[in-house]
């Protein structure tokens, strides 16, 4: 049986995961969930997820400093960022450093359930040759 | 086009230059009470549920429609000379109380991180099973209130039939049943699935409240949920499942506890009630007396509405040398709205898209309209805008029309007087333009002086076609003053209107 997804969800907004944890898990991904950056950070450095998915603008850590831990470890996984109205400009940095897409909240799960598809898809596909 | 006779002439009089500065300024402030309009719509879209949400959305809602109500305000004080001045200080007050709703609904620092249960059914088991079971229906329509139940199918044809639904049944409607008969349904049907895609907002904050999955717009997909057979509705991906999917009833069994109950979706529905009660119905007649920013804004743009039918249409020297068109219209033109003929000054051509639509309606005929009145009709025109007075029995009423090439900019506004003085039953010529325009798919608002309607966005011709049924309505309600509205059935007559056009 092929190994399913491994995904985690960081937004210091608990609605966040509350929503998305079962909207991906019904697309059978494996979810963790994270209110706490400081948290979800240590755990990146135990485990290696294929997509991680986090809000830009948290208290302590923003969303740009994960996407670059998360490059540090694996240049392989994906970062979607998922920001508020305020923050557009913070998301586009993002994607210049290196994240597979942003989201601009509210938006709906099956949004994000879909840029996850796309970015399962660029997962599959092999690196081109440089 | 010699039916246009004498044309006023172009050049910028005083008296001219304050007839644009005023219409621009009505059409700047309808633009906001448009944005207003839609601001409301996707708040109630939001609290649905089918979204993810945070604060800032909230924070960002409630200063968004402060500032359009403060917005609104200057335009109405700029249109009446400041005799509003002090509707400022009322929207401070309001935006200060919804304010302290937003700030009181932040968590207390150190609150407990959220606690997700571990789920009893692995994703991959669920994922699974949800692959083998037939789908009866997915997508299509909109989630009116998310959640997850099954049981079997019971259809009521009519709505008297909803009080047998079962208890532990999905009861399947046509459409919503008034509010008694859906109290009685929600406390025996499990989920409720509605073929019809219109939602009256009460029906929804009714299943919100009693927490019903309820799926609104199955069109054809009710066609294949037979009664008695057992289904299971997924009203949080707006999938209806053939049969009982244990692992998805389970899954949802620990997870969709306090659902509805998150602190952004409290905040969104705190803030709502707060800026738009659902009891605003009655709005009073002063703006210092309204409680809520919705009653505000609406009676803002009656009153705007109302001042600039009074600075045109009272001034008997702005129109003596306007042109003069079909049925006693009277046009001012303030560039491009007409067009003369080089050859022949007296030949004059109407280039005004919106009033050339304004015009087709009002003189289209049938058993329940007339032409208007003589003199009845007064305009202020440029190439893509229209401001029309119509004069008759029940007073001056308002249309207001943007048409060009881009649909952004198009709009569609208009101002009807309500009915319900002595001669009239209550309120029949309202609720007959309420109805039509509804139908017409306007934002619609009552106010104690009037009736008024909204539509933006539509691209040019679709706007047009609009403002020629709209013209139509206004001709028909001048026709009924007319003949009096004793007897008058708006249940009857709503549906041969909109008859026409179907």
């Amino acid at each position: 049986m092929e190994k399913a997804l491994q995904i985690m969800v960081l937004d210091d907004e608990p609605i966040v995961g509350k929503r998305l944890k079962p909207a991906l898990e019904k697309s059978g991904l494996e979810v963790e969930v994270f209110e706490n950056p400081a948290q979800a950070l240590r755990r990146l450095g135990e485990k290696e997820f294929d997509v991680v998915v986090t809000d830009v603008r948290m208290e302590d850590v923003n969303g740009i400093q994960v996407l670059e831990r998360v490059k540090e470890r694996s240049d392989r996984t994906k970062v979607i960022i998922i920001t508020g109205y305020a923050t557009i400009e913070m998301a586009r940095e993002a994607l210049v450093k290196g994240a597979f897409d942003f989201l601009a909240k509210p938006f709906k799960p099956n949004d994000l359930r879909a840029m996850v598809e796309r970015a399962a898809r660029s997962l599959e596909q092999p690196e081109p040759a440089s | 086009m010699r039916w246009l006779g004498r044309l006023i002439g172009r050049e910028r009089s005083p008296a001219l230059r304050l007839v644009r500065l005023r219409t621009t300024r009505f059409r700047q402030l309808l633009r906001r009470y448009g944005r207003f309009l839609d601001l409301e719509t996707d708040a109630a879209d939001k609290q649905a549920g089918d979204y993810v949400l945070d604060r800032g959305y909230v924070a960002t809602l409630v200063e968004t429609v402060f500032d359009l109500a403060e917005a609104v305000v200057f335009d109405l004080n700029v249109l009446t000379a400041g005799r509003h001045e002090a509707a400022h200080g009322v929207v401070e007050s309001l935006r200060k109380e919804v304010r302290r709703l937003v700030v009181a609904s932040r968590p207390e620092p150190g609150a407990a991180p959220l606690a997700l249960e571990t789920a009893a059914v692995p994703p991959d088991t669920l994922a699974a099973a949800l692959e083998r079971t037939r789908v009866l229906h997915r997508g299509s329509g909109e989630v009116a209130c998310r959640g997850v139940a099954a049981g079997p199918v019971f259809r009521a044809e009519a709505a008297p039939e909803v009080v047998a639904c079962p208890p532990g049944s999905v009861l399947v409607v046509d459409a919503l049943p008034p509010e008694e008969r859906l109290l009685e349904a929600a406390r025996h049907a499990v989920a409720i699935l509605v073929e019809g895609s219109r939602l009256a907002s009460d029906a929804g904050r009714l299943v919100r409240e009693f927490r019903l999955p309820t799926l609104v717009g199955l069109r054809d997909a009710a066609a294949r949920l037979t009664p008695g057979t057992v289904v299971t509705v997924d009203a949080d991906e707006n999938v209806v499942y053939e049969g009982r999917v244990h692992e998805l009833l389970e899954y949802y069994r620990l997870h969709r506890l306090g659902q509805g109950e998150e602190p952004e979706y409290v905040a969104l529905r705190q803030v709502r009630r707060a800026m738009f009660p659902l009891s605003s119905g009655d709005c009073p007649a002063r703006l210092e007396d309204c409680t809520a920013v919705r009653e505000l804004v609406y009676l803002a743009q009656e009153l705007a509405g109302e001042a600039l039918i009074d600075q045109l249409g009272e001034r008997r020297e702005l129109w003596a040398n306007a042109c003069a068109g079909p049925s006693g219209t009277r046009v001012l033109d303030l560039g491009e709205g007409l067009s003369r003929d080089e050859a022949d000054a007296e030949d004059v051509a109407l280039r005004s898209r919106p009033l050339r639509a304004l015009l087709r309606g009002l003189n289209l005929s049938d058993s329940t309209a007339a032409a208007p009145l003589p003199d009845s009709v007064l305009a202020v025109v440029t190439e893509e805008h229209a401001t029309v007075l119509l004069r008759g029995l029940a007073g001056c009423e308002l249309i207001d029309s943007f048409v060009g090439a881009s649909r952004d900019s198009n709009y569609l506004y208009c101002q009807f007087a309500p009915g319900g003085d002595l001669t009239e039953p209550p309120r029949l010529r309202g609720r007959f333009a309420g109805e039509v325009l509804t139908g017409l798919d306007f934002a619609v608002t009552h106010t104690p002086g009037a009736l008024s309607g909204w539509l933006g966005g539509l691209p040019q011709a679709e706007t047009e076609e609009r403002l020629e049924i709209v013209a139509h309505l206004a001709s028909a309600l001048h026709a009924v003053d007319a003949t009096g509205w004793h007897g008058f059935s708006p249940a009857e007559q709503v549906p041969r209107f909109m008859a026409q056009y179907t």
